[in-house]
């Protein structure tokens, strides 16, 4: 149960950052894609079914609030939450590689897909300027925020693990 | 090993059932933008309450952030805004009298609903679009408030944008620099219509939307252009637009090219609006009449 809040409430101060309090500081230009983060990870943490579920439920939250269509960041963030699930296999906490890497490599895939489907579809052929003005900064800038969400979510997860075998040692006993 | 090849076979086929109902979501929602108005009311009622929040403290901030500034620099403010009220006031009293000039010929040719002021609303901003990609943003007041999808927004004295989805007391407002944003305007020097067109590159680059289609005059020969488009030129809302109501401030011309047919002008505008800072907006709540309604 302590899982499913977990996903539960850092989606929702994920969306609250993302939406809400980044957009409000004057200085930033690029906002982090902290939804999309957080779907890498609980997928690298959790497994599979995490990891599209709350995949799922980040892509909705963005789709609500960018208010155009309903579906299209779920689609995209389901499917890379699905795939970075499906490297729970050979993750384990104390590896920053694999996080890093996926967390680029999944926010590089959305910008793609954004582009080409709202962009290239539109005719606007200019892949290289979006790369270098929208896609990098947004990757540096999602990085360098969701390493500390990823230290926080660990050390949270490593506390709701750790209630659960004292409980399961006390059932036990 | 058994059991685990199993719950593989069932993940893919939750990803394949999720996926496909998203794709339904999408196709549903792209021809029919009233469907997705639940989830928009379910998403109010969770975030709209923090949201308002976080844009009090913000608020706030911004109130320190403000006192702070020097007192040479308000005393500075000062003056300049001081010189500017009776410039203003002197411009004030020559637009009075031609008001009301312009009210009696008006009257005189049954024209006076033209120009008469629209009903609004105040509200503020309290989310902005969810990525790099697009601009869109949230505002504190929604159907409850008698906003309605299509509805006109200002911000300041230039045209922000257009509500495209409505929640009890929130709604999302499609700004006029969005990529997907098309707007049919009038040059307001000679009244030649054309298009302005949201763009994420240009903003980017430098502040500025996109214009198209501006004909280049033909009523002169000798290939006198002086009457067309010129650096500075104000634009507005055209009367033809289905969506947006004639006659609100869009920017001024900022870069003008002739286009290689030697027929039409483009180039780029710089919005009225500071995007940038966006806090407080005014919602128009007539809106423009549409065919059939």
């Amino acid at each position: 149960m302590g899982k499913f809040w977990l996903v539960f409430v850092s989606l929702f101060f994920g969306t609250l950052l993302q939406c809400s309090i980044f957009p409000m500081i004057p200085v930033i230009q690029t906002i982090p894609n902290i939804l999309l983060g957080l779907s890498v990870v609980f997928g690298l943490m959790y497994g599979k079914r995490t990891g599209m579920f709350s995949g799922v439920a980040a892509g909705i939250l963005l789709d609500i609030f960018s208010g155009t269509i309903i579906g299209y960041n779920a689609f995209v963030l389901c499917l890379i939450g699905y795939v970075s699930g499906s490297f729970n296999d050979v993750f384990f906490p104390e590896n920053y590689r694999l996080p890093l890497v996926a967390l680029s490599a999944s926010d590089l895939l959305y910008g793609f897909f954004t582009y080409f489907f709202f962009f290239f579809t539109q005719g606007d052929y200019k892949i290289v300027y979006y790369f270098f003005r929208i896609m990098l900064p947004e990757l540096v800038f999602t990085v360098i925020v969701m390493v500390f969400v990823y230290l926080l979510l660990l050390h949270l997860d490593e506390k709701i693990q750790h209630r659960r075998n004292r409980e399961g040692n006390r059932r036990i006993v | 090993m058994k059991n685990n090849g199993r719950e593989k076979k069932s993940n893919r086929r939750i990803l394949l059932a999720i996926l496909f109902l998203c794709v339904i979501a999408l196709v549903f929602t792209a021809s029919n933008s009233s469907a997705s108005s639940p989830l928009y009311q379910a998403a109010e009622v969770v975030f709209s309450p923090m949201q308002n929040g976080i844009n009090k403290i913000g608020s706030f901030f911004l109130g320190i952030n403000n006192q702070m500034r020097s007192k040479q620099e308000l005393l500075q403010e000062n003056k300049d805004l001081q010189d500017q009220v009776d410039q203003l006031q002197e411009e004030n009293n020559v637009l009075v009298l031609q008001t009301s000039e312009l009210s009696d010929l008006q009257q005189l040719y049954g024209l006076s609903d033209q120009y008469s002021n629209y009903k609004t609303t105040g509200a503020y901003v309290i989310a902005k679009n969810s990525g790099n990609w697009f601009d869109t943003f949230t505002i504190n007041k929604g159907s409850k408030d008698g906003i309605e999808t299509g509805m006109n927004v200002l911000a300041g004295s230039g045209l922000a944008g257009i509500v495209t989805e409505v929640s009890p007391h929130t709604a999302t407002v499609r700004s006029i620099i969005d990529n997907s944003s098309d707007v049919s305007a009038m040059l307001l020097s000679s009244g030649d219509n054309f298009f302005v067109t949201g763009s994420l590159a240009s903003m980017n680059e430098d502040q500025s939307i996109l214009y198209s289609d501006l004909a280049v005059s033909s009523g002169d020969a000798s290939g006198d252009t002086s009457g067309d488009v010129k650096e500075g030129d104000a634009v507005v809302t055209s009367y033809i637009s289905d969506r947006y109501l004639p006659g609100l401030l869009i920017g001024y011309v900022k870069t003008v090219e002739k286009d290689y047919t030697n027929l039409t002008y483009s180039g780029t505008i710089t919005p009225a609006v500071d995007f940038q800072h966006l806090r407080t907006v005014l919602v128009i709540l007539d809106k423009k009449q549409q065919e059939g309604d």
